[in-house]
């Protein structure tokens, strides 16, 4: 299942109350237009009892059966007819659709049925009251009423909304300062205060954790150059020891091999110790990469750098970057990256072989010709990886370092084999 | 030549107060911060050789109250903390120069030689060793007057070997005065070989080929015959 997009807190807080406000509105108009209706109906049915009161209060006042169709004449919303056959029923009063010969239409009433006596016999006797009237006033109050609840329940939200802005603005302030903190920072971070209780929470434990991190890894690096320094000066001393000793007079052919052998591998051992200190530097992101940096040019630098090693192993460098390709990086370990890739392919290149190196705004490509097996898979990016078939006196860091300067800088690095000897690393960004 | 140097470790101050004494250079030796922070106040120096890592302080503040006396360009760096941005923040306060340990004494010996060029003669000079001549600035060598036309890098190992005549100069430290950081990738030292074979080879057209000497496997050490 596709996770939903993310919204935003105070979206999610107006939608809430968007659709009660709409409800509210909605079924508040209903409900207040029938209470309305109930208590009008209530008052037109005590109208017609009054009525009927005063009916039968004026009936003995008419003289004869006759002049009863006069009065029916004189009041439309006046019936009054013997009962005849009919039932007597008790007294109701109920609503019903009437055709309105003046108005020409369907109109409401509110019709009281009930009996009377006249002269001794039971009579029939329908009072109307017309709603027309009554049910344009309720329409009118209802939509007055709706309108006033959506005014008034729209302002709230609006209200509400600039209330919570105002005060979630700590916690977005807090949240820009957090995207702008770098561990490497030199001065600690400050977090706007706020006068919410929560906030000021908030902001306490962060500034805490960031306090923390700030300290753990200051120490991290400097373990990380203490650890640099107690070995290099150590390293320095044999250096520079053996350097005077090859300066003696009369130095044997034996011992100056001897020497050089030392010297060599004093060498060495310096260069593991550094690609050692600078992979744990990289791990331990004491790198920032926010740099422009033109991938071409640091290219051609190198392989420029590297002509007489090219030369001396009779390679054919087919070099491909045409246009200047800006990446965002850290300049030195761009450069160590490229650098350890074409230095890479020519290492463990044949005498007479080939290099492709290809840079197109997606990606960089280095291939070489090399052995005709590929490099064991999953471990092509392995330390100190070493077998059978391994170029002599590599320290077998350069491939791990590489791996390490694409995780720290955002790149991907990938492997590929191609029969029949065809070494191909890709570095690739989007 | 008057040169400090300003070193905690006594080994690594006995080498270069060895090494750099035979060339002829005044020495005088700081341990401590304090020590170097009153020698520098005192004392005038052709060159500082400065460690970074000292007992009682930091090394950059010493370059910091150099720079506050803008006396901070006859510095060099020798230091094993080869944090980037040490680098960076010694070279912005005027540091000259930047030698991560481990390093090479012919290296640095090349290193002082270029520096104190500078600073002594305004950049402009000549480095005569017998009948041949270097013009630094217009990068040109010649012999007796002739001419010695040199590719960049026979140019620059040229300069190394006399900025360190009579004594050997490593083959490995050669790879990397040449190719410098990319020498640690290739343990062939072909391309070494290369070049000082066609140095040599000029050298012996203008009839003084004999002074660049190979010295066993260890490497190559210029000497003009004492005539």
């Amino acid at each position: 299942m596709k996770p939903a997009r993310p919204v935003k807190l105070l979206l999610r807080t107006l939608r809430a109350q968007l659709v009660y406000a709409g409800l509210v509105s909605l079924a508040g108009t209903f409900v207040f237009y029938f209470v309305l209706q109930q208590l009008y109906y209530a008052d037109v049915d005590e109208a017609l009892l009054l009525r009927r009161e005063e009916v039968v209060r004026k009936l003995p006042l008419v003289p004869r059966a006759q002049d009863l169709a006069l009065w029916m004449k004189l009041d439309r919303d006046l019936v009054i007819r013997p009962l005849g056959r009919e039932p007597a029923g008790p007294e109701r009063i109920a609503g019903e659709l009437r055709y309105d010969s003046l108005a020409k239409e369907m109109e409401p009433y509110r019709t009281l049925t009930t009996t009377v006596r006249y002269h001794g016999h039971p009579y029939r006797l329908v009072l109307r009251s017309s709603l027309v009237e009554s049910e344009d006033l309720l329409a009118a109050i209802g939509v007055a009423q709706a309108g006033l609840l959506v005014v008034l329940l729209g302002g709230l939200v609006l209200v509400q909304q600039r209330v919570a802005r105002r005060l979630w603005r700590p916690f977005y302030e807090t949240l820009a300062q957090l995207r702008r903190f770098r561990l490497d920072q030199r001065v600690p971070v400050e977090l706007t205060p706020s006068p919410t209780l929560e906030f000021q929470e908030l902001n306490a434990a962060l500034t805490d954790l960031l306090t923390q991190h700030r300290r753990l890894y200051h120490s991290q690096k400097e373990f990380t150059e203490n650890a640099a320094h107690e070995m290099q000066t150590p390293l320095a001393v044999q250096h520079t020891k053996l350097e005077l000793l090859a300066q003696q007079p009369n130095l044997g052919e034996a011992q100056a091999q001897h020497i050089g052998a030392l010297l060599d591998v004093t060498q060495r051992l310096a260069r593991l110790n550094r690609s050692l200190l600078l992979l744990a530097r990289l791990e331990n992101q004491q790198f920032t990469a926010d740099e422009e940096v033109d991938l071409r040019r640091v290219l051609t630098t190198i392989v420029k750098q590297l002509q007489e090693e090219i030369e001396a192993a009779q390679l054919n460098v087919q070099l491909a970057a045409d246009h200047p390709v800006w990446l965002r990086g850290n300049s030195t370990l761009l450069e160590i990256l490229v650098s350890n890739l074409v230095v890479n392919a020519i290492r463990h290149n044949q005498t007479g072989g080939a290099i492709a190196v290809t840079l197109t705004p997606q990606r960089l490509t280095v291939a070489n010709t090399g052995r005709a097996a590929a490099l064991p898979a999953g471990r092509e990016f392995a330390r100190f990886r070493k077998d059978a078939l391994s170029a002599p006196g590599g320290v077998g860091l350069g491939l791990a370092i590489s791996r390490q300067i694409c995780d720290t800088c955002g790149l991907q690095l990938a492997y590929d084999f191609e029969v029949p000897n065809w070494h191909r690393f890709t570095v690739s960004w989007t | 030549m008057k040169l400090l140097i300003v070193e905690d470790e006594p080994e690594l101050t006995a080498s270069l107060l060895s090494h750099l004494q035979d060339q002829q250079y005044v020495c005088e030796v700081a341990t401590t911060f304090a020590e170097a922070e009153e020698k520098l106040l005192l004392f005038e120096y052709d060159c500082v050789l400065l460690d970074l890592t000292l007992p009682g302080g930091d090394g950059l503040e010493l370059l910091r109250q150099l720079q506050a006396r803008q006396q901070a360009d006859g510095v060099i760096i020798t230091s094993s903390r080869d944090a980037l941005d040490d680098r960076i923040t010694g070279l912005r306060l005027g540091a000259d120069d930047y030698l991560p340990k481990p390093f090479h004494l012919s290296e640095l010996s090349a290193r002082i030689a270029a520096l104190v060029r500078r600073r002594r003669f305004n950049g402009s000079n000549l480095v005569q060793a017998g009948p041949l001549t270097v013009d630094v600035l217009a990068r040109q060598a010649t012999v007796r007057g002739q001419p010695l036309l040199l590719t960049r890098s026979e140019y620059d190992l040229l300069l190394l070997l006399l900025a360190n005549q009579n004594r050997v100069v490593m083959k490995s430290t050669i790879a990397e005065h040449i190719s410098g950081d990319m020498a640690e990738h290739f343990n062939s030292y072909e391309p070494v070989y290369t070049h000082v074979k066609n140095l040599k080879r000029k050298l012996s057209e203008l009839g003084i080929g004999d002074s660049l000497r190979t010295v066993y496997g260890l490497g190559y050490r210029f000497e003009l015959p004492s005539a």
